[in-house]
């Protein structure tokens, strides 16, 4: 044989017997529930097994980084926090950023003036940085600004009647995927709904209570999708 | 640390020698039976942390009479009557029912930098002290324990027993939150919404269960406080007597009005932290006076002359006032101790030491480290069960 042809038989036959597996190639040619299939959840030996002495867990910061100690005697890194690499990365979103990204996911015409806000969502002073951080008071502030950006920016027919199930589950999907860049899970859109359709109905003035405005219930709905962790983290 | 001018200078030695005047005019021993009936109501802990540390001259003034360190005389310096400590002029100016009250408490967490320190004080094995104490006084109260105007100390986080430090930025926001009025989203639909937002939340809250845990007890809580009926006292009276305006809480004075806005809404424990008292260089302590006499003092004036002496709201509350700072300052230089001297004033405390230390700032080596300190502050609040254990080490501070 040729080598130029050798050069081309290789690689074809080595697809081919490649290819002739069984339609259990994949997994090892085992049966999925076999004690012996690596991917078998049960097998000590799975490499995903946590519990496999095999497969060493994944290096926390203080086993990979170099230790440095300061003037003081204190190691510099001593105040990190400590974790798995990768993991629980979720942050609140900075009073810098709200602006723009309420302009971005309600589509406004221009970024919302919410210097007002800014003490209450702990805007650091110039030249300064602080990790943002949620509380009860700055979330209730979120709220507040969302529900009027929601009252003066919903518009059409839709929003002049009172919500019904379907239309809030419509409306409800269309933001949270809008709002959160995701599409919603059904236990996620029946949380907004029940807001426009359930928890809204009734407002307690000074006055005493009075019939909630369309308007207003679909607002209180779009506001809750605006101040959760899928609008409001990163 | 601020720099000294001439117009600071004569200010401080103004209040100073007024301070030293009034001192003498009011004379001791002036404590009638109301700060006793006051120790039978709802227990509230102000905890004033000075962020670079907080000297000893102010708690264990006579340690230093006489010495190249501090700068204490007899003028500037005040006898807590009935057995008290001696302690800076500063604190002498605070309402009689008040600075008769007035004890030193020896806190010994040998450390000398600036976080170890810090969490030499309010921490034991992560556990963060504040939060403990908070949650284990109890009461009604949807915020147990807050921060006002930001900032933060090392250990100064977590939770304990669904409590966790909420930060009060902005009064206006958060008398929105305890009160609402009829231009807002109704509080009562708000709080229902905010408890779906948290349900819409739980994936990434699930995910990040650390990073974001902030953000659920902010949910936890902002959604139990929307529950509670709106509070009733007329909140929008307090920025001006302390001669706040606007509504950011970025001022000694503003936190100190915003703390009693969160006392007087139940909360149990208030955090106002203050800069700027890493004063290396003040051998006199001429700065660190200055800044007490102009900066923490006069509202404090203001907060014990609201909640102790002229408290008209009609509801019993046990108030305690703790100041301490990272560690004292260490002699000739004004730079690190190990230790600080704590002051307490609350109203079953009762006049003495456990603070003084030796004219070089040594501590005495028996003394607890944090953990006495909040031994105690749980006997004077009256604290049922207390997180921290019996107060042993303090014991004669309490009445």
């Amino acid at each position: 044989m040729k080598l130029s042809m050798l050069f081309f038989a290789v690689p074809v036959l080595a697809a081919v017997a490649a290819c002739s597996g069984g339609g259990d190639q994949l997994t090892g040619g085992l049966d999925p529930n076999d004690p012996n299939n690596p991917n078998n959840p049960n097998n000590p030996n799975n490499p995903n097994n946590p519990n496999n002495p095999n497969n060493p867990p994944e290096k926390t910061c203080s086993e990979t980084q170099t230790s440095y100690v300061g003037l003081g005697g204190v190691a510099l890194h001593s105040t990190r926090a400590e974790a798995v690499a990768g993991v629980d990365r979720g942050r609140f979103k900075p009073y810098s950023a709200l602006a723009e990204e309420y302009k971005r996911v309600m589509a406004l015409p221009a970024a919302p003036d919410l210097q007002g806000s800014a003490a209450t969502f702990g805007q650091p002073p110039n030249r300064f940085y602080a990790e943002p951080k949620a509380s009860a008071v700055n979330l209730f502030e979120a709220y507040q600004v969302a529900f009027k950006l929601c009252e003066s920016n919903l518009k059409g027919a839709t929003y002049d009647a009172a919500p019904t199930q379907a239309a809030a589950a419509t409306e409800c999907a269309t933001w949270e995927r809008k709002f959160w860049s995701r599409v919603p899970t059904p236990a996620e859109i029946d949380a907004c709904a029940k807001v426009a359709v359930t928890d809204s109905v009734t407002e307690t003035i000074s006055s005493g209570p009075r019939t909630t405005t369309p308007i207003r219930r679909w607002s209180y709905a779009c506001a809750s999708v605006l101040s959760s962790a899928g609008f409001l983290t990163y | 640390m601020s720099k000294l001018n001439r117009r600071s200078f004569l200010k401080a030695v103004g209040i100073g020698a007024g301070a030293a005047v009034g001192t003498r005019l009011a004379g001791p021993g002036f404590m009638g039976d109301a700060a006793a009936q006051m120790a039978e109501g709802s227990p509230h802990l102000l905890l004033i942390h000075l962020q670079g540390g907080y000297n000893a001259l102010f708690g264990s003034a006579d340690s230093f009479t006489g010495g190249t360190f501090g700068g204490v005389t007899a003028g500037n310096s005040f006898q807590v009557p009935n057995g008290g400590p001696v302690v800076d002029a500063s604190l002498g100016r605070l309402p009689p029912m008040a600075r008769n009250k007035i004890v030193s408490v020896g806190v010994f967490h040998r450390q000398s930098a600036h976080g170890a320190a810090q969490a030499g004080g309010i921490t034991e094995g992560g556990a963060c002290f504040p939060v403990q104490l908070a949650a284990a006084m109890g009461g009604q109260a949807s915020i147990k324990c807050a921060t006002v105007g930001g900032g933060s100390i090392q250990g100064m986080t977590g939770t304990a027993g669904g409590v966790s430090i909420q930060n009060i930025a902005d009064v206006r926001s958060t008398i929105a939150a305890l009160q609402g009025n009829d231009t807002l989203p109704d509080r009562a639909i708000s709080g229902r919404a905010l408890e779906g937002s948290q349900a819409m939340s739980a994936g990434r809250l699930g995910d990040s269960p650390k990073g974001l845990e902030h953000l659920k007890d902010g949910y936890d809580t902002v959604t139990a406080t929307l529950k509670k009926a709106p509070a009733p006292y007329a909140f929008d009276r307090i920025l001006p007597a302390y001669g706040v305006n606007g509504t950011a809480v970025n001022g000694f004075a503003a936190k100190i009005a915003a703390a009693e806005l969160m006392i007087r809404s139940g909360t149990n424990v208030v955090m106002a932290l203050d800069g700027g008292w890493d004063s290396h260089g003040d051998r006199q302590g001429t700065n660190v006076r200055n800044m007490m006499n102009t900066r923490i003092i006069p509202p404090l004036i203001t907060f014990f002359d609201r909640l102790w002496v002229n408290n008209t709201e009609g509801v019993p509350r046990n108030v305690v006032v703790c100041i301490m700072g990272d560690f004292a300052r260490s002699a000739p230089g004004s730079d690190h101790a190990n230790g600080v001297c704590a002051t307490v004033i609350g109203t079953r405390t009762k006049p003495g030491t456990t603070g003084k230390v030796t004219n070089t700032v040594g501590f005495n080596p028996n003394l607890p480290s944090g953990k006495g300190l909040y031994q105690m502050l749980a006997a004077a609040l009256k604290v049922q069960s207390s997180p921290f254990g019996p107060n042993t080490a303090h014991a004669a501070l309490i009445g």
